[in-house]
């Protein structure tokens, strides 16, 4: 089942929206068509459909993996232009390992079950690994989307090369002296935060947004590890279902009484019910776990925006403070000055833009918030309905046999 | 019946005019034999059943004879025989004309005899009025079959005899009969004997390692055998376990299936022990307990034959408290489980001598095995279910939690209420959850846990009966052994004075024999009827169990959809 070259038909479960949209002169169609499991690897078919000139043509799929997506978002990231945005945060790692060690566990004790028994758990195995195939397509997929639409970051060299260049980019891995490096920026960044948070905010807006994006951003987190524990420990119940389901069919062979046919319609119950509460449990986690999830890194990177802000901030104090000791000794006033009007410009339109963007924030979370909890809850009662009927049909059958 | 009656009164006159004196004798003899001589009234057995009357001449002269009467009338009809049959089948096994087949009835015949005897009297005490009326249908049977029997006496002695027959109520047995007997028809589930048990305020007495629980049993019942019809005890668990071990050690070797109590919980009753007033007691154990001690006895006392049993009653009644009951280790499941697996180890079959009764057995007792493996097997994923459970539940719990706190931070007011809904709406769902999983644990786990200990006492019931097979099986074999010892001590003119006691020892032997093979009958038709009633039991309580569950899991599912229904609006609600 995990093989290893695993194609997923991605373009068969979405519709095509570059089909049947007109393209308006300024957009940038993309989606991912394909994605391949390879290994450890997964390779994502990036389809992208443009009228804009600046593209070679007009429409057009690359290959691109994991660390490629990761290079582009750190591009993003390091370009000071950019600084006054909210980066979209990058995809999570495709990670296959939880159900391969699940898989391999399985196959193990394929002795201990019986035939029915195992071709069940397997059944739920490939089903649990095609959706985390899926969602990992759609966070990529998003990723780019989101890219695509913002005026601004839209523009940018690397994502054109990105979508465009037909051959490997050649993003190596991060050799062992950038990835200590990295994890030293990484350090310093958390210190500085720390330092910034007691910074003296004058701006109310930016005062009160910070502090709701540091408690958002906690909370949110418990809620997302919330919400994953609890679909982990509903999955279990549902496994065991299926033994009872077997354990039950057994019992209606040995038992030689009427009671045969009771065993087996309550095995079939338990059969039933299991599908409908694994759909249950997987649409309560892609509408509102994955919601979570996402806005949890969204945050993040609102977050991120708001330090280089601080640091900036913090940057202008600094340079405003060298001015005034430059202007006291009347040494280097002019280069002092020039800093400081730098920076100073630099921290305005971080301010500005930063504006937007928060307030874009807050009108994106609150649209998927709201599409995805209406979404959850029609599938809930659709869902609910359906076992209603399941059951009802059951007592009906079992009033039949009396 | 007036024909009948004309030829009654015949029978007398003859009577009188034959042997007068030696009937008399014959009669003041049997009048006051004891119960076993009852065998003397049969005619074919005669050599064997002479021995207690001594001289007597051989039963088919029927001058002398106590059923001279039958006899004697029949004798004008030149039909002697199946007259004799017809009383004498009586105290037989067989399938008699009344067609039911009778197997301890003997003794409770004998008690009527004097009446049979006493033809001159014109009124024999007779038996409880209230089974003659029931008994006229037999009556008549009797002589469609056989109108040959027309003495007054043996008309007036089968209503008595009818009643111990027809009726299964105790009544009838108590006053017949002074023993308890086991000649019943098979219990039908419309037999369901009205007395209702409930197990309720479990209250602890004393504090620290030396405390114990009380639970207060209450009875409701209309059997006569209880001197109210509504009445309360206080008992402790020990109480439970010390009758369970009196009634096994009084009922277990004549087939029946005993239900078992609740088994011994040291380490969760020691966290029930250590808790102070002011902790809360641990209330799942203690009523999960309760509610087994409840269908414990219900089980118990449904069992007719174990109702009556008089230490199950001052269990029920006696309000003072009982002696201690010690020792209460070897009855727990653990100890059953061994002596049945100790058992098997030994003794398992009967050996070459397999009836078609045997394969019957051997057929049960194997459908018993598998079932019982069965039914462990989903009792242990129906308790992992539970369990599981309760950690969704948990999660659920936390994960609401954790939904509220994002919607106190959330700034956007009308996502924030939306979520806030969404986290009680989660709670709610839990608490429905919770309470479907304890339904269905007390409705099914249990349920199976029940029967998975009945079943073991179904084994040790099966192996009783191997076990009574074997000392049967033994006493031949020494019988046989006493018998060659003799005919080899008869060829020997020293042993001559032996003699005398072999012969003895052959007649002790020759009784156990006969009370082994009457044992190993008795206990093989008690299995089959408890066997019967213990399917029809167990068939009726696993239905109704997975009825009470889908009804149950579609009431659950019923009040989750209001619950996401009326979440739909709030989340509309949300605009930007």
């Amino acid at each position: 089942m995990l093989a290893p070259e695993h194609s997923v038909d991605i373009s068969d479960s979405k519709p095509q929206h570059s089909d049947s949209i007109n393209l308006n002169e300024n957009d940038i169609n993309i989606d991912i068509s394909d994605a391949l499991s390879e290994k450890e690897k997964v390779k994502f078919t990036v389809h992208t459909k443009t009228k804009l000139p600046i593209f070679q043509e007009q429409e057009f799929s690359v290959t691109r993996q994991h660390e490629e997506f990761i290079w582009l978002h750190d591009r993003y990231n390091e370009n000071e232009e950019y600084a006054g945005l909210i980066i979209p945060p990058a995809p999570a790692r495709p990670d296959f390992d939880s159900s391969r060690a699940k898989l391999q566990k399985l196959s193990d004790s394929e002795g201990s079950l019986t035939r029915d028994e195992y071709e069940k758990m397997k059944q739920e195995l490939e089903a649990e690994y095609l959706a985390m195939f899926k969602k990992t397509v759609s966070m990529h997929e998003v990723f780019l989307q989101r890219l695509a639409t913002h005026p601004i970051l839209r523009n940018d060299n690397n994502f054109r090369v990105f979508l465009e260049y037909k051959e490997d980019l050649s993003v190596r891995g991060k050799n062992a002296k950038e990835q200590i490096s990295g994890f030293f920026k990484t350090l310093t960044k958390t210190a500085d935060e720390v330092f910034l948070a007691n910074q003296k905010e004058s701006d109310e807006f930016f005062e009160r947004q910070k502090q709701f994006l540091l408690t958002y951003n906690t909370k949110i987190k418990d809620a997302t590890a919330a919400a994953d524990k609890a679909t982990r420990t509903q999955k279990n119940i549902t496994d065991t279902y299926i033994k009872l389901s077997s354990g039950l069919n057994t019992l209606s062979t040995s038992d030689k009484t009427d009671l045969t046919k009771y065993f087996i319609l309550l095995a079939d119950y338990f059969e039933k019910a299991r599908k409908l509460e694994s759909r249950i449990q997987s649409d309560i986690d892609l509408k509102l776990s994955d919601t979570l999830r996402y806005y949890m890194r969204d945050s993040k990177a609102a977050l991120d925006l708001m330090y280089r802000r601080s640091r900036c901030l913090a940057d202008f104090d600094t340079a405003n403070k060298n001015l005034d000791r430059a202007r006291q000794k009347n040494k280097d006033v002019q280069q002092a000055e020039t800093t400081q009007q730098n920076i100073k410009t630099k921290f305005e339109t971080i301010s500005e833009k930063a504006k937007d963007e928060l307030n874009d924030f807050k009108t994106r979370r609150v649209q998927m918030f709201r599409k995805n909890l209406i979404e959850l809850t029609e599938f809930q009662i659709k869902h609910t309905k359906a076992q209603i009927q399941t059951i009802k049909g059951v007592i009906q059958q079992y009033d039949t046999l009396s | 019946m007036s024909d009948d009656n004309d030829q009654i009164n015949a029978p007398p006159d003859d009577f009188g005019f034959d042997d007068d004196t030696k009937a008399d004798e014959s009669l003041f003899v049997s009048a006051l034999s004891p119960a076993t001589v009852d065998i003397a009234l049969s005619g074919e057995e005669d050599d064997e059943d002479e021995n207690p009357f001594g001289d007597q001449p051989p039963r088919e002269k029927t001058a002398t004879n106590t059923t001279n009467v039958v006899e004697s009338a029949v004798d004008n009809e030149k039909n002697s025989s199946p007259p004799e049959k017809a009383m004498t089948n009586i105290d037989e096994d067989d399938d008699d004309i009344f067609g039911v087949k009778t197997t301890s009835t003997t003794a409770p015949l004998l008690t009527t005899a004097p009446s049979q005897i006493s033809v001159t009297e014109p009124t024999p005490p007779s038996p409880p009025p209230a089974s003659t009326s029931t008994s006229a249908n037999k009556e008549n049977t009797m002589f469609d079959i056989d109108s040959d029997v027309k003495s007054p006496t043996p008309v007036r002695s089968i209503p008595s005899y009818d009643s111990q027959i027809s009726s299964s109520t105790p009544i009838s047995k108590n006053v017949l009969s002074g023993t308890v007997t086991t000649n019943q028809p098979a219990q039908k589930r419309a037999d369901h004997l009205d007395i209702e048990i409930t197990v309720s305020d479990p209250a602890k007495v004393g504090s620290g390692m030396s405390s114990y629980m009380t639970y207060r049993i209450i009875t409701k019942t209309t059997l006569s055998m209880f001197k109210k019809s509504e009445f309360s005890v206080n008992r402790r668990f020990s109480d439970f376990l010390g009758l369970h071990a009196k009634v096994v050690n009084k009922h277990l070797h004549s087939g029946i299936i005993i239900p078992s109590p609740p088994e011994k919980d040291s380490l969760s009753m020691a966290k029930v022990k250590m808790s102070s007033k002011e902790e809360a007691v641990p209330t799942d154990f203690i009523d999960r307990r309760r509610g087994l001690l409840e269908r414990y006895l219900n089980r118990l006392v449904q069992n007719s034959k174990l109702v009556e049993d008089s230490d199950v009653r001052d269990f029920l009644e006696i309000s003072t408290d009982l002696p201690k009951s010690t020792n209460t280790q070897a009855l727990s499941g653990a100890g059953v489980l061994r002596a049945v697996t100790n058992i098997s180890n030994t003794v398992t079959k009967l050996g070459a001598k397999t009836s078609e009764q045997d394969q019957w057995f051997e057929e049960k007792h194997n459908a018993v095995l598998d079932l019982h493996g069965d039914l462990k097997h989903i009792y242990n994923h129906f308790n992992t279910l539970f369990s599981q459970r309760k950690e969704a539940g948990h999660s659920l719990k936390q994960f609401s939690a954790a939904i509220n706190h994002l919607a106190t931070t959330e700034e956007y007011t009308l996502l924030s209420s939306a979520l806030i809904e969404l986290a009680n709406l989660e709670e709610k769902i839990e608490q429905i959850n919770n309470e479907q999983s304890l339904k269905e644990y007390t409705t099914i786990t249990e349920l199976i846990k029940e029967y998975v200990s009945l079943l073991d006492m179904v084994q040790l019931a099966f192996h009783e009966r191997i076990k009574i097979h074997q000392q049967w099986l033994h006493a031949e074999d020494t019988l046989k052994q006493k018998r060659e010892t003799k005919t080899k001590l008869e060829q020997t003119p020293k042993g001559a004075d032996k003699l005398p006691r072999a012969e003895m020892e052959i007649q002790e032997w020759e009784g156990k024999v006969e009370r082994g093979k009457e044992s190993f009958e008795s206990i093989s038709s008690t299995i089959k009827q408890e066997m019967e009633a213990f399917e029809e039991t167990r068939i009726d309580d696993f239905k109704k169990a997975f009825n009470n569950h889908l009804k149950n899991a579609l009431d659950e599912q019923e009040k989750i959809l209001q619950i996401w229904e009326a979440y739909l609006p709030e989340v509309n609600k949300i605009n930007i």
